[in-house]
């Protein structure tokens, strides 16, 4: 390919389409070509569309398969809500475009398998979005391919984002858990087992290269009231069987901007036969105290009261905690990097749109198994 | 006081002002050399230290792993509704991993420890826990989680 890869983005504000469109517009072997969407999506989301493409400067165009006959378009960067997600893929690979896919793929176990196969069928490139690349995954890479732990025993991994003002939800009332889950983008809530727990689960798929074989699940607990209203966990967690034997379990949660010194929890820990390790997304660190402001939370910011946004933090002034200062490490590409990376070498991403169905399956056996109380076996009928 | 008690004794004088709120969600990993035999022993007394750090008594259990290769894990569910993920590894540097999260706050420990001391429970304790060490058994075998009813 000798001209910029052609980058067509769908859906903008509100949603990791702001971090994905400057990322893409920051690496010089793209350029990005326009903004759109489903051509039926409501007024609100349609504004935030339009307001995202003025922000990046690009045309809006509101019909997707109008947007797709453009043939500077390459590939697809989709930011869709999740119910929708997983259908806009399928277009878009049926259309010959490569496909930066925002995390989780889709809620459902029939969509994710077709878009596997249409993403398949249509030959192109697809990657979703993933913390594999992230300097303690990446370490954890390193670590069990040197074989210094010896026999791959267990592996642990946490992601508990420090957002959101926590400590409303009525604790005596605790999550019941529905089959099939609700997941949905609402403005102050996401089911965070499915929006957190996804990037642990990515982590183990990688690092173990084995199959899912069973998983039991809990989404009881609350700390929010948002997330009590609308019927969506704010923590999850799983213990999983793999199919070479490791045993793994996961947790993924948002537990309050206050809840950590810094972003919030987000550790592998590693038991092997011969030596175990914790590597954290805080270590190596600096520990920076001064004679300074301290940190305070932002006030509640109802446009986005859990800091799911880029936009809905800058509008909310809400500051990083800065005592904690990782060690910085050599490996600064973004993940939008590394799928063009895919694209020019002809290679498949880690986590292509086979893996991330693969995750959506097993998302659902966890919920399955919250729901239930029972052993969930993978995969699913 | 051995380490263990103490380490509790801390995190109750934490959690008793209300300074994290109500304790909801327990992450508890140890890797501490204890005999191979005895392992599931030792594991029981590690999942007394966790209800004793959320303050709840345990009402539900599913455990995985394999104890003769030196590794046990366990999804807890509390009379309180908190959860837990508690596991006990055999090999490698002896530590202790704790993330204990309140509804308003959390305790966060990380450290490496120069010791293996897998006394997790006073020695009342670890012999009072017949019962937990039979039913991890029991989830084990049956690959399935298990109910239990005022285990402190």
């Amino acid at each position: 390919m000798n001209h910029p890869l052609g980058v067509l983005l769908v859906a903008g504000k509100y949603t990791h389409q702001e971090n994905h469109s400057k990322n893409f517009a920051a690496d010089p072997r793209c350029k990005l070509v326009a903004l759109t969407d489903e051509k039926d999506v409501d007024a609100n989301r349609a504004s935030l569309n339009r307001a995202w493409a003025d922000e990046l400067g690009i045309p809006h165009i509101d019909d997707l398969e109008v947007a797709l006959q453009n043939p500077e378009v390459d590939a697809v960067s989709v930011c869709a809500e999740p119910e929708r997600r997983g259908r806009i893929v399928i277009k878009c690979a049926q259309a010959g475009k490569h496909l930066f896919i925002d995390k989780p793929m889709t809620p459902y176990l029939d969509v994710a398998k077709r878009a596997a196969a249409a993403v398949e069928n249509a030959g192109v490139k697809s990657q979703m979005f993933t913390q594999l690349y992230v300097p303690h995954v990446a370490r954890a890479r390193e670590i069990l391919g040197s074989g210094r732990l010896g026999e791959l025993l267990a592996i642990h991994a946490d992601c508990v984002f420090a957002k959101g003002h926590s400590g409303t939800a009525e604790l005596s009332r605790s999550c019941v858990q529905k089959y099939p889950p609700t997941i949905s983008n609402f403005v102050e809530s996401k089911a965070e087992l499915y929006a957190m727990g996804v990037y642990p689960l990515g982590f183990i798929q990688t690092l173990t290269g084995a199959e899912f074989t069973s998983v039991f699940a809990k989404t009881r607990n609350y700390f929010f009231e948002e997330h009590q209203r609308n019927g969506v966990e704010d923590l999850g967690l799983m213990l999983l069987s793999l199919s070479n034997g490791v045993t793994a379990s996961v947790v993924g949660a948002r537990a309050g901007l206050q809840s950590h010194p810094s972003g919030g929890l987000n550790q592998i820990h590693i038991l092997g036969s011969e030596a175990s390790i914790l590597l954290s997304a805080f270590e190596p660190r600096l520990t920076v105290s001064a004679n300074e402001e301290p940190w305070h939370p932002p006030q509640y910011y109802r446009n986005d009261p859990m800091g799911f946004w880029q936009s809905g933090q800058r509008e909310s002034n809400a500051q990083p905690k800065k005592n904690w200062l990782p060690l910085g490490s050599g490996e600064d590409k973004t993940n939008e990097s590394h799928f063009i990376d895919c694209i020019l070498e002809d290679r498949e991403s880690e986590m292509n749109a086979a893996n991330a169905a693969k995750l959506t399956e097993v998302l659902l056996a966890g919920y399955r198994s919250a729901a239930s109380g029972e052993v969930v076996r993978l995969p699913l009928e | 006081m051995n380490y263990w008690q103490s380490l509790h004794s801390t995190i109750a004088t934490a959690i008793e002002p209300g300074r994290i709120g109500q304790p909801v969600f327990l992450r508890l990993t140890a890797v501490m050399e204890c005999p191979a035999e005895g392992f599931n022993s030792q594991f029981a007394g590690l999942i007394l230290l966790s209800s004793k750090c959320l303050g709840t008594k345990l009402v539900e259990l599913f455990v995985s792993g394999d104890p003769s290769a030196g590794h046990l894990s366990a999804v807890a569910e509390f009379e309180s509704s908190a959860t837990a993920i508690i596991t006990l590894a055999r090999h490698g540097q002896p530590r202790i991993d704790l993330s204990l999260y309140g509804n308003q706050g959390s305790i966060i420990h990380s450290e490496s420890l120069e010791f293996h001391d897998c006394a997790f429970g006073s020695e009342e304790e670890i012999q009072d826990c017949d019962e937990l060490v039979a039913r991890i058994a029991e989830s084990m075998n049956e690959n399935a989680p298990v109910r239990l009813e005022g285990t402190s």
